[in-house]
């Protein structure tokens, strides 16, 4: 009865502790470094991204609004979201606008020009592109290049548009298409099922990684992220069947026209997969480029966006076998030292204790001045702590190889408590003093040495009441 | 001595007090924030942080305890947020994906606290407070209770002690605790279940109890 009570007076006390979660100030001091955090990973990206962004604020914003006679489009107006985040200039310039039936858009080089058609197709065009929207409401990319990506249909409807000479219908899916002077040059599907229909009839079915004409070119970001898009939400509008009834018109091509080939671009698949954080479909994408891979380096960035994918997901564990490879199979890539010690890290946070200690032990015979040396050492040391092995020797020579790393206090703190675990209260009052010698006042610090204090009372010895001193004259306020 | 139950279907009491049509509307704003955030608009992100910063601190201090780790996690579950935004679905509400993200930084957190266990004896001055007028009233047996609770919590492997925290202290519903840590209902009750009933046995131990 009395252990009953205690349980639960013990859940009550913790439960109105806890109720008041967390103050305004911390939450306010979070914020703040989180500002820090974040601005110091964007000052960090490469200069790709960046290119990007300009473009970004090149881009003209439009929203094509496809209406069924007697109808009314409802548009709906971004103004809760604006109201509430502001308008941020830097990131998304021009306005949006219902284009009306009939018009032709014309995108300048480094613009993008965002199509909502409704809630059912975006289509982004990379400038420089031509577009026209026909009185039906279908699109057509004349020239240019554009993603497009479409909601699944319900059975009975078909998504379609034109591009080039040739009609594109699909069913839920996401592709690239590339004109020139109205003709289809190249589609590349990435997701769905894509159909090429010839005005001959004739039909080409592609699915995803394949590609029909000439390989269009890689677009190196999701449009669909760009802040644009914020105005096409909510819009209700459907595409009719109606506009899909009527005879695309004959196709025109050239005899120097390459034909339809096919062709697999794995890594951009395994991107879009990871994108989606689809790990499994990335790992299929991945294992095939791997196979014909130019060199190790570039085998080992594909395993390595595999096992970021398991890793940020549910099923840790299956990253391990990609990230072994990369530093098994591909030793002489620029990743096989972060993966070896990236691995480590994950046996290690999946109590795997043996095989991590191991890990990093390989990782410091491997690259004894790899840019994780240090880490992979003290984690190697504390692993040895974790299994119940002395690990005193592996402290000191950590002390010895990284004398002036950033992790010499907290290898101090642990020998001493390794010590102090083991009853060896002389070598715990050795690491307080070398403690007191070595690391400047810090607020760690106060923690750490009331830690050690903690122990070297426990153990009596002989010089607790000095340390206890200098503990007091190094911290006055928190030694009170 | 908590016994095992069978699974219980109530909901939380946040369900109840909120309705549909906020929440919903909530939603689409968030989702909208979402949406900007991911593109890089800070205000976006600052203004999602905002929003929910104090619930998931809430959240936090129940799974990790001492408020300076509290804080830490919270950081780092804005940042994983931050790095998962591309990956968010907007048409699902934005709050129990971020809760998501939040209870799976504070398992990895304790996971890595765990490994170190040198540093260990930190904690158990901060967590549970005994504040001035405790030492002269009924409530500090209710503290020293309250700190033996938890020094059991913080021995349980960590899937335990998340379930064990969000049903126990928080008072989630196991359908909750389902979703936030993404196993079956009956997984969740399980581990609920088998931590309430070492903790209880090990407290009676403590105390030379049967």
């Amino acid at each position: 009865m009395t252990n009953d009570r205690d349980y639960e007076r013990g859940i009550r006390e913790l439960r109105r502790q806890f109720d008041d979660g967390v103050d305004a100030r911390a939450v306010d001091d979070v914020h703040r470094r989180l500002r820090v955090a974040l601005a110091e990973k964007r000052a960090s990206r490469t200069p790709l991204l960046v290119g990007l962004g300009f473009a970004g604020v090149a881009a003209v914003v439009l929203a094509v609004v496809w209406m069924r006679p007697g109808q009314v489009a409802h548009v709906a107006p971004p103004v809760e979201t604006v109201a509430l985040v502001g308008w941020d200039v830097a990131n998304a310039v021009g306005t949006t606008e219902v284009v009306a039936a009939g018009s032709r858009l014309s995108v300048s080089k480094g613009g993008q020009l965002n199509l909502a058609v409704g809630t059912t197709a975006r289509i982004a065009a990379m400038g420089p592109a031509e577009l026209s929207v026909d009185v039906h409401g279908r699109v057509t990319v004349t020239d240019g290049v554009a993603v497009v990506s479409v909601a699944k249909q319900s059975p009975g409807h078909q998504f379609a548009m034109s591009a080039g000479d040739a009609t594109i219908i699909v069913h839920g899916t996401a592709f690239v298409i590339d004109a020139q002077a109205s003709v289809l040059h190249g589609v590349s599907v990435s997701e769905g099922r894509v159909e090429v229909r010839e005005a001959s009839g004739k039909s080409v079915f592609l699915t995803p990684g394949e590609l029909w004409g000439v390989a269009p070119p890689i677009i190196a970001m999701d449009p669909f992220t760009a802040p644009a898009w914020r105005a096409a939400a909510g819009e209700r509008i459907t595409v009719a069947p109606a506009a899909l009834e009527e005879e695309p018109a004959p196709v025109r091509r050239p005899d120097d026209k390459p034909r339809p080939a096919l062709r697999v671009d794995s890594f951009a698949l395994a991107e879009t997969a990871v994108r989606r954080g689809q790990c499994a479909a990335a790992a299929g994408h991945v294992a095939r480029f791997v196979e014909s891979a130019k060199d190790d380096n570039d085998a080992a960035r594909a395993l390595m966006l595999e096992a970021d994918c398991w890793m940020h997901g549910k099923e840790r564990a299956r990253a391990l076998p990609a990230l072994d490879r990369v530093a098994n199979d591909f030793p002489k890539s620029t990743r096989a030292s972060s993966a070896l010690f990236e691995a480590s890290k994950l046996r290690s946070d999946l109590r795997m204790t043996k095989d991590a200690s191991t890990g990093f032990a390989t990782y410091l015979a491997r690259y004894p001045s790899g840019p994780l040396a240090e880490s992979a050492s003290f984690r190697h040391c504390e692993l040895l702590g974790e299994l119940g092995t002395a690990n005193s020797a592996c402290l000191e020579t950590h002390l010895e190889q990284f004398a002036s790393g950033r992790r010499v206090g907290d290898a101090l703190l642990m020998l001493g408590s390794s010590a102090c675990e083991h009853d060896k209260w002389a070598d715990a009052e050795r690491a307080y003093w070398r403690y007191i010698e070595t690391i400047p006042a810090s607020r760690d610090d106060v923690h750490n040495l009331r830690l050690l204090l903690g122990c070297l009372e426990r153990g009596h010895v002989g010089s607790y009441a000095k340390a206890q001193s200098t503990f007091t004259s190094r911290h006055p306020v928190a030694g009170d | 001595m908590p016994t095992a139950r069978p699974i219980p279907s109530t909901p939380g009491p946040q369900e109840a007090s909120t309705t549909n049509e906020a929440r919903q509307s909530n939603d689409v704003q968030d989702a909208e924030l979402a949406r900007l955030a991911r593109s890089g608009n800070g205000a976006a992100f600052d203004t999602l942080y905002r929003r929910h910063a104090s619930a998931v601190g809430r959240r936090l201090r129940f799974l990790v305890g001492a408020q300076q780790d509290v804080e830490d996690v919270l950081q780092m579950t804005f940042l994983e947020m931050h790095r998962a935004l591309p990956r968010y679905d907007d048409t699902r509400p934005f709050a129990p994906w971020l809760h998501g993200i939040a209870v799976r930084v504070a398992s990895t957190f304790l996971r890595t606290k765990r490994r170190r266990w040198w540093q260990s004896a930190k904690a158990d001055v901060e967590v549970v407070a005994m504040d001035a007028t405790a030492a002269a009233d009924e409530r500090a047996e209710n503290v020293q209770a309250a700190r033996r609770v938890w020094q059991e919590v913080e021995k349980l492997p960590v899937e335990k002690r998340v379930a064990f925290t969000l049903f126990e202290l928080e008072q989630c519903t196991v359908g909750e605790i389902a979703e936030l840590t993404g196993v079956s209902a009956q997984t969740a009750w399980a581990r609920v279940n088998s931590a309430r009933e070492v903790i209880a046995k090990r407290m009676a131990k403590v105390r030379g109890g049967p």
